[in-house]
């Protein structure tokens, strides 16, 4: 069995409460055996299914004290070690996000330690009871459920917890349903003091790179019209957590466009990698959408512009035959190499 | 159980050489459109180097490194030359948008009088694009990338190759010379780097 500690702690929120106003965390060492451990145990072995976004601590002296307090707790894990993350958790929580189950899982993967961080929300719930032939019905408050969309976890693994532990994987339910939404900011930045591994100007470049070879390549018209509109609409989610795969999925991208995508990404791990949108650096890859008709005309003007710029009109819908309409001033004529 | 000069060989062969080339490959594309850069250059860390460093001891005469293998972090080293000083902040710029950092410390002699080695260093995280070629092999995490001008460069190249392992024996007088260098090198910078901003400043006229 590679678990060999589990801690658990009751959390509620306290941040920007004096210590005075602050609930008292109250932790238990969970025994190696029973149904609740065995539910964590899954959790724990499914961590790499279910963490997939990457994230560093963040440093300019090779000094983080959320690091500290994890490495503290994977050397020697024990209610002290333990009851200290669930402080920091508690006072990088407010009410917004509500009282919480901490769970803090070690165990030993061959040479390596991992460490598993999950925190379950509040909720209510309503147990139902059959005894001797009577329905029970009764509310209950402090129910914990993996399945909501407020579920967070993080996972640490190396081998050296002197110089190992600086990046790990997060997950957060919150952007896992489809919908991009803005990053949890108290779970990686405050809790964690952790950014997205991937720099929003790297991760942003990356995406206008897959998209514009994606569309390149696309098989037909259709499908580089289904890429290029998803394309138009990705510098509205500037500062939001963002990849191409949760995008295909917001955006609706029928197979064939996400193939195109897919196959564009070096491979699945850059497919799925999730970082911060950045505007800016997405559309200095994609500054010019281009359009090029049969007839060897190519119509080009400023991505986000070109609806504007030329106004379509569907002349024979079967025959994919268009008319663009612009009307402007010269100010430039020149000859080219290649294709613009 | 393998010792510590077969395990990195096999890494510096299989593994360090390959990312080496990725990690290239990465700078120059990352830098292509900037013309402050003068020249990237990146190593893998030579397995003679790596073990002398791995064997390097503290002040009490312990092991420096437990460790090697993870410790040091250098075993992919990126150097970024820039032709003038102030071209410097729009390397750094584009470092901190590109990758991110566990240290950065500014490597400059201690007292104003004196004149040295001068440079910026960092230990940064091998960004994604890379290690997604490597991912079932044992690589290191981090990357060192230093920031030098041409002229702090060819000081330092030079230095380390006469003086770097022989400082203890060096007289009073070849200490004097090696500072006088350092002293060229800094003065040719700043020198060259008013030139820029007056000649910028006389055509902008």
């Amino acid at each position: 069995m590679a678990i060999t500690h589990v801690h658990s702690y009751l959390v509620h929120p306290g941040k920007g409460l004096d210590e005075s106003a602050r609930q008292e965390i109250r932790g238990t060492e969970l025994k190696l055996e029973g149904k609740l451990f065995a539910m964590i145990e899954r959790i724990y072995t499914k961590t790499r299914d279910d963490c997939k976004t990457s994230v560093s601590f963040t440093s300019d002296s090779q000094q983080n004290e959320a690091r500290d307090l994890i490495v503290n707790y994977a050397e020697a894990p024990n209610a002290n070690s333990g009851q200290k993350l669930a402080k920091r958790l508690q006072l990088s929580t407010d009410g917004t996000s509500g009282m919480g189950l901490l769970f803090l899982v070690r165990g030993e993967e061959g040479t390596k330690v991992k460490t598993l961080i999950s925190r379950f929300p509040a909720d209510v719930g309503i147990l139902a009871e059959e005894t001797k032939g009577r329905l029970n019905v009764e509310y209950l408050e402090k129910v914990f459920m993996k399945n909501s969309n407020k579920y967070k976890a993080a996972c640490y693994e190396d081998q050296s917890l002197k110089t190992g532990y600086w990046k790990g994987l997060i997950v957060d339910h919150q952007i896992q349903y489809g919908v991009v939404r803005t990053v949890s900011d108290y779970w990686v930045k405050d809790f964690l003091a952790s950014d997205c591994l991937t720099t929003p100007q790297l991760g942003s470049t990356r995406l206008a790179k897959m998209f514009d070879k994606a569309i390149k390549e696309a098989p037909t018209a259709i499908v580089k019209e289904q890429l290029a509109s998803s394309a138009k609409l990705i510098p509205n989610l500037d500062g939001k957590k963002v990849s191409a795969a949760l995008l295909a999925k917001q955006f609706g991208l029928p197979s064939l466009a996400v193939d195109c995508l897919k196959s564009a990404a070096t491979n699945e791990e850059i497919y799925q990698e999730e970082f911060v949108l950045h505007e800016e650096s997405f559309t200095s890859i994609l500054s010019f959408e281009s359009v090029e008709l049969n007839n060897g005309a190519i119509l080009t003007a400023p991505t986000g512009q070109f609806d504007q710029v030329f106004k379509e009109e569907i002349v024979d819908k079967n025959k994919g035959l268009k008319v663009y309409r612009t009307e402007g001033i010269d100010t430039d004529r020149r000859f080219r190499k290649a294709k613009p | 159980m393998r010792d510590l000069t077969s395990i990195y060989t096999e890494r510096f062969n299989v593994v360090l050489q390959r990312l080496d080339e990725k990690l290239c490959e990465f700078l120059l594309e990352v830098f292509e459109s900037h013309e402050f850069v003068a020249r990237i250059f990146t190593r893998p860390k030579k397995i003679a180097s790596f073990l002398e460093k791995a064997e390097q001891q503290d002040d009490a005469g312990n092991a420096k490194y437990k460790d090697p293998l993870t410790e040091i972090q250098d075993q992919l080293g990126a150097l970024v030359i820039t032709r003038f000083l102030s071209d410097i902040p729009h390397v750094e710029s584009l470092i901190d948008s590109t990758f991110r950092r566990i240290e950065i410390s500014t490597k400059e002699p201690q007292s104003a009088a004196e004149f040295g080695y001068i440079g910026k260093h960092y230990v940064l995280f091998l960004p994604t694009d890379i290690t997604t070629h490597f991912q079932n092999e044992d690589h290191p995490v981090f990357f060192e990338l230093q920031i030098k001008t041409l002229f702090q460069y060819a000081w330092s190249e030079t230095n380390h190759k006469l003086f770097y392992k022989n400082k203890s024996d060096l007289s009073t007088d070849q200490k004097r010379r090696m500072a006088f260098v350092a002293a060229q090198a800094w003065g040719a910078d700043v020198l060259i780097d008013e030139m820029k901003i007056d000649l910028a400043s006389q055509r902008s006229d």
